[in-house]
């Protein structure tokens, strides 16, 4: 890890800077960073391990080159997760089964708060395996958008960059998407989405 | 938004930690390994003779530039019957981007069975409800080809842009009526309606209809749908999302 003044970790923008001038080993701080989100990212798309580690490391490597082109005002992660959006999506197109998305075993999940119940915990695994499939069944724009907003927490302007698509765009898409999934949910659920879609 | 769907999206920033996303791998030490093999690769030639090697080095690179132009230059610009699609990067904003697809730059709306009386082929119409209005569209020789358009409704949510839930424009021929820019070849996936081959255009892009009055440059906002059958290229505008778009096309009798 590159420290600045006072051992304090460096910037975005200062590791963008020396990584531009050539030092390969701030780039890799700055890899190390994002490779977190990137990873989840291209997981979440691409439904498979290898395919993400593919699509994350060749993402690195493109930004890379593409550093020039990089403002440096902006954020740097929508940027490097639109690379990774890509290159995700592109391995999507090809002919690959892809594996559903499973939920952690209950021993797995991240603590915190008191333990649900047994009864409550078992109807939030009930929920989030329909979920699940419910999201399974839509189309890719509409589980991307999704993915975007809710699995990986991203901003709206988070979601339109990481998607290439213009920042109006995302609500609407979001509230069609969000319409879609909510018609393709079993009665029991329906109460999750109050009601109809109506602006585009 | 949030007051209609306030429990799903609840539900699923709930579900989001517990997921099963594998751990992330370390890949920084494959990417700077990447980096540093290729900074070596250019800054060192690999065996002696230098100024010949280099020489060499920059013919071979000169004419797979060429190549590689050329394949760009096809692959960047297909068509699809009356269509053509360039992939061009759209210049970022300089000036007020331009307007909206709005059919009433086509001229008068007329009733669907008038329009469809008026052109020389058989239009044809998916199913479901009847569509709201119409368009002739008279290609540069004066072909005629028309736009059925549907008003918003629980079965066509409405398309961003427009005033419609559905937009299908059918086209005889090809002769180049529409030519679609988009920023990438991201930007648009295959797909097939009916086994024939057909591009589905997921984002916002720039369309320059070409009329008997001139062309007209466009922005495009909704979901497209592009495919050729029998002569007829058909284009669908669309809120629907990928799977209702292909279903919709298919219920087009051929």
């Amino acid at each position: 890890m590159i420290d600045g003044v006072e051992g304090r970790p460096l910037e975005d923008v200062d590791l963008i800077e020396r990584a531009r001038d050539g030092d390969v080993r701030a780039y890799g701080d700055l890899v190390e960073r994002y490779r977190d989100i990137a990873f989840r990212t291209a997981y979440l798309i691409t439904r498979s391990a290898a395919d993400a580690e593919d699509a994350a490391q060749e993402a690195f490597v493109k930004a890379y080159y593409a550093l020039g082109r990089f403002r440096t005002q902006s954020p740097f992660r929508p940027w490097i997760l639109r690379i990774v959006a890509n290159e995700a999506r592109n391995r999507v197109r090809s002919a690959r089964r892809r594996e559903g998305l499973v939920l952690r075993v209950a021993e797995d999940r991240p603590s915190g708060g008191a333990a649900p119940s047994p009864e409550a915990a078992a109807l939030d695994r009930e929920r989030d395996e329909t979920l699940l499939a419910a999201m399974a069944t839509l189309s890719e724009p509409d589980r991307q958008i999704i993915t975007c907003r809710y699995l990986l927490d991203l901003s709206e302007a988070e979601t339109a960059d990481t998607l290439g698509i213009r920042r109006g765009t995302v609500k609407s898409r979001l509230s069609r998407a969000l319409g879609r999934l909510r018609q393709v949910l079993p009665e029991t659920l329906r109460p999750l989405g109050a009601a109809e879609v109506t602006d585009g | 938004m949030a007051d209609r769907f306030d429990g799903l999206e609840g539900a699923l920033r709930a579900l989001a930690p517990r997921i099963a996303v594998p751990a992330a791998p370390s890949i920084a030490p494959a990417v700077i390994a990447r980096l540093e093999t290729e900074r070596m690769r250019r800054a060192r030639p690999p065996f002696p003779g230098l100024a010949l090697w280099t020489r060499r080095r920059a013919l071979v690179f000169a004419a797979l530039a060429v190549l590689a132009l050329l394949a760009l230059a096809a692959a960047a610009r297909f068509t699809i019957g009356a269509v053509e699609i360039r992939v061009q990067p759209t210049p970022s904003v300089t000036g007020s981007p331009p307007p909206p697809f709005d059919l009433s730059v086509l001229g008068p709306a007329r009733s669907p069975s008038d329009a469809a009386a008026n052109v020389r082929f058989a239009a044809a119409l998916p199913s479901g409800p009847a569509p709201d209005s119409a368009y002739i569209v008279e290609g540069p020789t004066g072909r005629r080809s028309v736009a059925f358009a549907w008003l918003p409704s629980a079965t066509y949510p409405q398309v961003g842009g427009t005033p419609w839930g559905l937009i299908v424009l059918e086209i005889p021929g090809d002769e180049e009526l529409v030519l679609k820019s988009v920023n990438s070849f991201e930007d648009i996936v295959p797909a097939v309606v009916d086994g024939q081959r057909a591009e589905w255009i997921p984002t916002t892009h720039q369309l320059e209809l070409r009329t008997a009055d001139g062309s007209q440059t466009l922005s495009v906002d909704g979901n497209v749908l592009i495919w050729e059958r029998d002569g007829v290229t058909y284009r669908i505008e669309t809120a629907l999302g990928f799977d209702a778009a292909i279903a919709l096309a298919e219920s087009i009798p051929g």
